[in-house]
Formats: structure tokens, sequence, C-alpha cells
């Protein structure tokens, strides 16, 4: 329920509605030519070459924090599937050592039994018979003890397989947390272009308003 | 992407309709034709209607953000609820849960006693059947019928051992047997105890080799034992099936308690998976809102932006009209 809720495995993005509404917020400055869709056209689209060392400067510097938070995402979605994926084969090795207990209690328990049946034979029947009896009956556990041991050791792998799943999970989780405010830190820098920007223009023009009035 | 800002928004179609120089909403898009001739107040009307659409835009991110958050916000307590009721199914599986063996027939007992007393006879046998349904479920029970049993078992079997080879080896045999099981015992103590460190294995396994080796040879040497030793070798025999029959019963009850512990085993796993998915639905809501509170700050001043663009344009407008009417 969990993985097909959170949709990593089938590639999409947790927070893509909150990513999409952010580049589209962001595209008056970056490429149309690029893989953000928008219903606005990209008024600016030629600023980039437009002559304006000011303009190409904040246009160069938004496409560049939007490729390093498209990665950081990429990153970051790919992280949590990890996890995802390692925290679903934790909890299988935990699986696989139930049922290795239970195998390995049944053995020893049908060994318990077999002997018991051995000695009662024994205490029922003649010396000879009953020794006889009675070596079965150890032999059958000895046997079935033999087969326990195995599951016995299975147990200790299962809980090593899940300790290293559990390990590896955790590792996933920091760098989906790292790369997650390596976007963050990202979104800052094209707030820091964009308000670089806006000031730019805004200056531009109190420039020429000014001019203006002077003429 | 399909926008969320639809071009049949109401508002928007009715201010872009109203600029000198727009195109009607639906032909080509939300903005004035690029090739006309714009005049101030075809811009402002333009920047008003992109204004209007990134008002839209923001809330209507915020509205998808938000319910987003509260279905992983409901999923997450699902995950927590599923969490603790598989923590109380692995507690309830543990072997120490439950009311232990002697404690069941007590009250098993106590109940028939009740309902004696009371008269209540028709409510006996539900009674007794409630009470065997109870420690058949009881982990407790089992951990200690198999305890007892194999208690009970080692004791029947090492007294019906030496009984055996006192009656066929008489006096004698006292020493024979007493010597075997002494072996024996000491291979069992040395094993549990491991006092030989990692040889404690094969040392206990030499000694109780050495005990029923003992015992055989001290059993050959009886041959000809009196009548008298017959009545000791029926107890022997007693005991013997006694320590069988116990040791087998610990053996069924060693299942039943392995089945408890597969369960408790499948609980904790049951509940290590709920936790994951609980923690991985909090990690991506609090990714949602980091998202939405950038999302929002952008379209926040993208709206600025376009403040101060209308803003400068009527500036301009300004300056232009006193210039002409100074001109």
């Amino acid at each position: 329920m969990t993985t097909s809720r959170i949709g990593i495995c089938q590639g999409q993005s947790p927070v893509a509605s909150a990513s999409t509404a952010t580049a589209t917020a962001d595209a008056a400055l970056i490429d149309p030519a690029s893989d953000v869709s928008t219903s606005l056209p990209a008024p600016c689209a030629g600023l980039a070459l437009s002559g304006d060392p000011g303009a190409e400067l904040a246009v160069l510097a938004v496409r560049s924090g939007e490729v390093e938070r498209n990665d950081a995402r990429v990153e970051r979605d790919a992280d949590l599937a990890i996890e995802i994926s390692e925290g679903n084969l934790e909890v299988a090795d935990m699986r696989q050592k139930a049922d290795d207990i239970g195998t390995a209690a049944l053995d020893d328990g049908l060994g318990m039994m077999a002997k018991g049946a051995g000695d009662i034979g024994a205490g029922l029947s003649s010396r000879q018979a009953g020794a006889l009896d009675q070596g079965a009956g150890t032999a059958a556990q000895g046997g079935l003890s033999i087969l326990s041991g195995g599951y016995k050791a299975a147990e200790a792998t299962d809980d090593a397989n899940a300790t290293q799943c559990k390990t590896a999970a955790d590792t996933a989780q920091h760098a989906a947390d790292d790369m997650h405010d390596a976007s963050k830190n990202a979104s800052d820098y094209i707030t820091a272009a964009l308000d670089f920007f806006r000031e730019y223009v805004s200056t531009q023009s109190l420039s020429r308003n000014a001019a203006l009035h002077r003429a | 992407m399909t926008s969320p800002i639809g071009p049949s928004t109401p508002a928007s179609a009715a201010l872009i309709a109203t600029g000198d120089s727009c195109s009607p909403l639906g032909e080509t898009g939300l903005l004035p034709d690029p090739t006309a001739q714009l005049s101030g107040a075809a811009l402002n009307d333009a920047m008003g209607a992109l204004y209007l659409s990134l008002s839209q835009q923001r809330q209507l991110s915020m509205q998808s953000g938000e319910a987003s958050v509260r279905a992983d916000q409901a999923l997450h307590d699902q995950q927590l609820a599923d969490e603790t009721a598989a923590l109380q199914r692995q507690l309830a599986n543990e072997a120490e849960n439950g009311r232990g063996f002697f404690g069941s027939i007590g009250h098993l007992f106590d109940d028939m006693a009740q309902d004696v007393a009371d008269g209540h006879l028709s409510s006996l046998f539900g009674d007794i059947s409630r009470d065997a349904d109870q420690a058949w479920n009881s982990p407790a029970f089992w951990s200690d019928l198999e305890k007892g049993a194999l208690a009970v078992a080692k004791v029947a079997l090492a007294v019906g051992a030496v009984a055996a080879t006192v009656a066929t080896a008489g006096a004698g045999g006292v020493l024979v047997a007493g010597a075997a099981v002494a072996l024996s015992a000491g291979g069992t103590a040395v094993t549990e105890t491991h006092c030989f460190g990692g040889a404690s294995t094969g040392v206990g396994l030499s000694l109780e080799l050495g005990g029923a080796a003992l015992g055989f040879a001290g059993g050959l040497a009886a041959v000809g034992a009196g009548t008298g030793s017959r009545v000791i070798a029926a107890v022997g025999a007693g005991c013997t099936v006694a320590g069988g029959g116990a040791e087998a019963v610990a053996g069924g009850a060693h299942i039943r308690n392995g089945d408890f512990a597969v369960q408790a085993q499948d609980a904790a796993a049951d509940a290590e998976q709920a936790n994951l998915g609980a923690s991985q639905l909090q990690t991506i809501a609090e990714w949602v809102v980091d998202e939405l509170k950038a999302s929002d700050k952008t379209q926040q001043r993208a709206e600025e932006s376009l403040t101060g663009a209308m803003q400068t344009n009527d500036q301009a407008a300004v300056s232009a009209a006193s210039i002409s009417l100074r001109g």
C-alpha cells in the first residue's frame, strides 16, 4: 500500500505537483525548449542572447539552478526508491526468519517426540528390543536436530541480512535528505537570481525615467 | 502538462478581452499578440491578466498541495495504527504473556468449583471450554508445560535407568549404575554450563557416551539377577515410560511454542513494515510542504515583479504625458 501510494517505483515524483508549480512560476526566464511545460510563453527566451549583460547573467543563473534542482530531485527520488526497496527486503528477511523459527521448532519438537516414543518403547519391551527402540528414537532425534540446526543457522543469516538492509535503507534515507537540501538550495539560488534580475530591471527603468524627465 | 490556468476562467477571459490588442482567449493564449503595437493600457491589461492567472495558479497549487498533505497524513495515521496493532500482537505472542500452566489449571478448577457451588451446572461446560481455549492460546501455559515436562522426563529417565541397572546387576550394579549416571549427569552439566569453553560440547558428549557404555556394560554383567530385582525393574520400566511420555509432551509443547514465536516474529515484521511506511510518508509530506513553500514564495515574487512592471509602465506613461504637455 505504501509503495503504491508513494508511487516512486512507477517513476513518479512524490512531490511532482509542487515541483511543477515552482517550475511554472520560474518559467519566465527559462528556455522554452526545456522540458518544463507551461501554459505561458517564454517572453524572456531571447534574454540569453540579448546582449544585456545583466539579463544574460540572470538567465544563466536560473538555468544553472534549474538543472541543479532537477538533478537533485531525480537523485532524491532515486534514493527514496532505494530506501523503500531496502525496507521491503528487510521486512522480507524478518518474515523468512519467522518461517525458519517455525521449521526449526517443528524439527526439534518432532525429535523430542521421537525420542520420547523410543523411551516408551524401551520401557514396555524386553531389554534388547527396548535398547533398539531407544536407539531408534535417539537416532531420529539426532537427525532432526541436525535439520533444526540448519534452520537455526538460517535464522542468524536472516538477522544479518535484515540488519544489512536496514543499514542500507538508513543510508539511502540520509542521502535523500541531503539531496532534498540540495534541491532547496538550488531553489534559493534561482530565487536569488530572479531577485537580482528584478532589481536590475527596476533600476534600469528608474534610470530611463530619470533620463526622460531630464530630457 | 495541463495547465491549471484554464482558458475557461471567466475573469481572465474578461480581462484579456478588454485589452486593445489582445486576442480572444483560446486562439493564441493568454498574452496579447506580440506582433501588434501595444499601447500602455494594453500592456497593463495583459499584465493584469497575467497577474490574475499567477494568483489563481498560486491558489490552486496551495490547494492541491494541502490535499496531498492531508492524504499523506491520513495514510500516515493508518500506518501508525497498524504498527500499534502489530506491536500488541507481538506482545501477546511473547512467551511470558498469558496465564501459566499452574495458573491455567488453577483457574479451571476455580471456575468449576464456583459453578458447582453456585449450582450453575449449565455454564460448567462453557467455562471449561473457555478456560481450555485460553490455555491453548496462552504462550506462558505452553512454555511452562514444555519446561516442566522436560524436567519430569529427565528425572524419570534417570531413575528408570538406575532402577534397570540395579535390578539386573544386584548390589554391584548399584556402583556401576551410580558411576554411569554420574558420568551422564556430568556430561550434561558440562554441555549446559560450558565450563570447558569451546571444548565443552566435546567433553560433555564424551562423558555421556562413557556413561551410556558403562550402563550397557553393567547391564550385560547383570545376567542372572535375583527374583527380587524384578520389582525394581518394573519400577524402572514405569519410570522410563513416564519419562518418554513427558518427553513427547515436551516435544508437542515445543512445537506449539514455536508457533507462538513465529506469530511474534511475523507481528514484528508487520510492525517494522508499518513503521517504515509511516516514516516514508512523513518524509514525503515534509518534502511536499517544503516545495509548496518554495513554490508559493516564487509565485509571490512573480506577482510582485508584475506589480512593479505595471507601476513602471504607469510611471512611463505619466512621464510621457507630462513631456507632451510641457512640449
